[in-house]
């Protein structure tokens, strides 16, 4: 599918793109919500079915990654790690606060809450 | 099998919304806890974030356009901000750059979360300062992550 001929406008692309991500979004936060106890405990079974729709999502999200990439829709993600950005230097606005690095873990974030 | 809809918040800037506002962040409660302003339109995701963040004791109010992100900004001061840039009534981009040329609010610490894939909006929020980008479908979990780290360093 070539989809870039088919949009006729980068912006659409984004749109599409947007789009696309809010439904995933929901189901990946819930999905983590239920994987990770949040919502009451999981039998075995339960867990491995949350995991199989976790696992589709995310491979849902790689293929509208892949579709845009491969049609010329340049992500940003790819090409910009996760890092924090201060103020541009010509705002007279003071600086920003941006985030450390690291250290995630140090805030005791338990897969599982309730153990 | 009873399901129980998302917690709707009322974004109107008025004495109940007030009150709805401290019942919803826990004010009057010692010692005060931190506090979250998390302005996503769709309501199922933001409810899904919230409780994600409450679970370890900050305190979220939430807001579902750039308006009454503002209005919330403005009475609760948060210590951090979540914003989703593509917003009904006014853009993300148009609320962080609002944020940062008013002087009470310019260094709040924002995370940006977007389902957006447009380079030049991407590069316009770098540039008013930001202290972290994610990418949707966010995780929880991740984002919880992301938001104790800047709180701990501002």
């Amino acid at each position: 599918v070539n989809l870039k001929a088919a949009l006729p406008s980068l912006e659409t692309a984004d749109h599409v793109c947007h789009e696309l991500r809010k439904p995933m979004a929901v189901i990946h936060a819930y999905a983590e919500l239920l994987a990770d106890e949040i919502a009451g405990p999981l039998n075995e079974k339960q867990k491995g079915y949350v995991e199989i729709v976790l696992q589709s999502v995310q491979r849902l999200e790689l293929m509208i990654s892949d579709l845009f990439e491969t049609s010329g829709v340049v992500s940003w993600a790819e090409n910009r790690p996760d890092q924090p950005t201060t103020f541009a230097p010509e705002l007279p606005l003071g600086e920003s606060r941006a985030s450390g690095e690291g250290g995630a873990d140090d805030h005791g974030i338990d897969d599982n809450p309730r153990a | 099998m009873t399901i129980r809809a998302p917690e709707q918040v009322d974004d109107a800037a008025s004495g109940s919304a007030q009150s709805r506002l401290d019942e919803e962040i826990g004010a009057g409660e010692q010692p005060r806890l931190q506090t979250v302003l998390l302005i996503e339109d769709d309501h199922e995701l933001a409810h899904a974030l919230a409780l994600r963040l409450q679970g370890t004791g900050l305190a979220v109010a939430r807001a579902h356009d750039g308006p009454s992100g503002l209005e919330k900004l403005r009475l609760l001061q948060p210590d951090l901000i979540i914003l989703d840039l593509r917003l009904p009534r006014m853009e993300g981009d148009r609320f962080l750059r609002f944020l940062r040329m008013t002087p009470e609010h310019s260094a709040v610490p924002v995370i940006v979360i977007t389902g957006a894939s447009d380079a030049a909006l991407i590069e316009r929020v770098e540039n008013w300062g930001i202290s972290r980008l994610m990418r949707k479908p966010v995780s929880p979990k991740e984002l919880l992550r992301a938001a104790l780290d800047i709180l701990q360093a501002s």
